[in-house]
């Protein structure tokens, strides 16, 4: 589960303070499927960026599993984040020097796992997502447009508490309305 | 291991592999050259001097040097001393000289009265052609004519230093003689007694020693001289491969040869101003290789901190999905060493497989030693551990730097 309480997050430049998300109050479920949906610059991205952890909100609570994450020091984010969440970047960031089998393994690799446990769980969940023939393959191997077949999704749907995806929504470049 | 350095040893293998081999190639190449600029400047500097080093030895006091005391003009008992030595063991050959100083005088013939005579000071020394040669092989470096045999009879070899043509120094209080060939006669005033013979060979070397001296046959010298004794003025000594010049020195001292004589080895008959400038250059090629090192440093620095500015979004991804920071400063440390140990190894094959062995047969031609490349190899090897210390913590700090940075920030490519 994941809840925050009076979320704030501001952004200072100089004397002058932007602030983005005033005092946001959201609970999400286990197993519930969410979308995030608002005009451009409303901050849907800047939520996502704290509820995942990859950022410090300046105000308010975020729990998950109840655990008070802004207790946490970054060390305990970053185990946090490794354990239980799982991204899909706007840009699927995959590291370059390493193949598909290699960019799923490494994060269970993190995870204290032996190479090859971890290598064989990224081989079933590239297979799950129909990448088994391309294990091998960098990302510059991989054909234009297939990417959104990113690898991270693999172990993130296999293993993890939540997904986050940290894209914006296909209607925030095209629509300056919220939906 | 370590689950960071397992992890960081990964993402290094991985980037290394995958990575362009023209940018390999060029952070390779500037370590190799790093590493010959660490060993190869210093190594000549101290080859400079090396080479001179080895060259007084070879060619003037072997070994051992024996010569008399500072105020004797011979050693006295030589022949008992002459019998001990042929008695050690580790004494491999043994050369005996009988030296004094003396006039040469070239235009003696040809000059008018109002002439200034043409004259050169020298030591006269008298040899044992084959003993001589034995020892220090200076028949080799008979640059004209030959060098002596036991026969010959009113002839000298004449050291270059002595001729205009070989020494064209102007300095003033000391003169060469003029139009001195092979074959030209000469006059020799040693002790107030004058000879006139004949220059059957002329001798070039770069060590003062030998090339300011005129090298007659001994039995002859001693007539000259008046000698019948047998008193020497200097022996030198080769000792047998694996013996220990400083042991034969102390078991000469230990029978008594200190009474009568000076003994040394060739290292402590080396001239102060020589091992001044041994120091000095020694010191000039510890300067020069810091300067190298800090060099080297500074371009592993660059090279890693553009490595991993380019890299940032990807250091953020890899630290978003839960990467420690450590195991990707590993991976930046373990590629560091990498270009070093490659940098290291591939300069190690070049200096012992191709530049010692170069120097060491086209030896650079100084004005005052014949230059090799002196690259001892424990200095060598704590010299790559230098470099690779060095590497190190220039690889380290740039990664550190752009790790530490907001992980967010990296990602987006914010500042």
């Amino acid at each position: 589960m994941i809840e925050t309480k009076n979320l704030t997050r501001s952004f200072q430049n100089g004397d002058v303070v932007t602030p983005v998300l005033k005092g946001i109050d959201f609970m999400a479920n286990d197993g519930e499927f969410l979308a995030i949906m608002g005009r451009s610059g409303a901050g849907k991205s800047t939520l996502l960026y704290q509820i995942s952890l990859l950022d410090e909100p300046t105000g308010g609570a975020i729990k998950i599993d109840g655990h008070d994450t802004h207790r946490m020091s970054e060390d305990e984010r970053m185990r946090f984040r490794l354990n239980k969440f799982g991204y899909v970047f706007q840009d699927y960031a995959l590291l370059p020097e390493l193949t598909a089998l290699e960019n799923v393994a490494l994060p269970l690799m993190m995870q204290d796992k032996s190479r090859k446990s971890a290598y064989a769980q990224a081989e079933r969940a590239l297979e799950r997502v129909g990448l088994g023939h391309r294990l091998h393959n960098l990302p510059s191997q991989f054909p234009a447009g297939s990417s959104s077949a990113s690898p991270y999704r693999a172990p993130s749907r296999t293993n993890r508490r939540c997904s986050l995806p940290t894209s914006r929504p296909p209607t925030s470049t095209t629509s300056p309305r919220a939906r | 291991m370590p689950l960071n350095v397992r992890i960081g040893f990964f993402l290094a293998t991985r980037a290394l592999r995958r990575a362009s081999l023209w940018t390999t190639g060029l952070i390779i190449g500037v370590m190799v050259l790093t590493f010959l600029n660490l060993v190869v400047v210093s190594g000549i500097l101290v080859g400079l001097l090396e080479g001179a080093v080895v060259a007084v030895r070879t060619q003037y006091t072997s070994d051992v040097i024996i010569s008399s005391l500072n105020d004797k003009k011979y050693i006295e008992n030589s022949p008992n001393l002459l019998l001990l030595i042929s008695t050690l063991p580790e004494v491999r050959a043994y050369t005996a000289r009988y030296r004094q100083a003396g006039v040469v005088e070239a235009n003696y013939k040809t000059r008018k009265d109002t002439d200034k005579p043409n004259t050169a000071n020298a030591m006269m020394v008298g040899i044992n052609p084959a003993k001589e040669d034995s020892v220090t092989g200076i028949g080799g470096s008979i640059v004209e004519g030959s060098f002596l045999t036991p026969d010959d009879y009113d002839k000298v070899v004449i050291g270059g230093y002595l001729l205009k043509q070989y020494f064209p120094v102007e300095t003033p209080g000391f003169t060469t003689l003029e139009n001195v060939g092979v074959g030209t006669k000469i006059r020799m005033n040693v002790g107030g007694v004058t000879r006139e013979v004949t220059v059957k060979g002329i001798l070039k070397s770069k060590v003062d020693e030998v090339s300011m001296r005129a090298y007659m046959v001994d039995s002859q010298f001693r007539s000259l001289i008046g000698r019948n004794d047998g008193n020497v003025a200097e022996i030198a000594l080769k000792v047998a491969p694996g013996a220990d010049p400083a042991a034969v020195r102390d078991t000469l001292l230990a029978r008594g040869a200190g009474i009568n004589a000076k003994v040394q080895t060739y290292e402590d008959a080396q001239p102060k101003f020589l091992k001044d400038m041994i120091a000095t250059f020694g010191m000039l090629g510890t300067a020069f290789s810091s300067i190298g090192l800090v060099v080297a440093s500074i371009t592993i620095f660059i090279v890693v901190f553009i490595n991993a500015i380019t890299r940032r979004k990807f250091i953020g991804i890899l630290k978003g999905i839960g990467i420690h920071g450590r195991a990707i400063e590993a991976s930046y440390v373990f590629q560091s060493v990498f270009y070093a140990l490659v940098g290291s190894l591939l300069g190690l094959i070049l200096v012992y497989a191709f530049l010692v062995p170069f120097f060491y047969a086209h030896p650079i031609d100084f004005p005052f030693s014949d230059g090799i490349l002196v690259a001892p190899l424990g200095t060598t090897l704590l010299r790559v551990g230098l470099l690779v210390v060095t590497t190190v913590i220039a690889g380290f700090i740039p990664a550190m730097m752009i790790i530490r940075k907001n992980t967010l920030d990296s990602i987006l490519g914010r500042n």
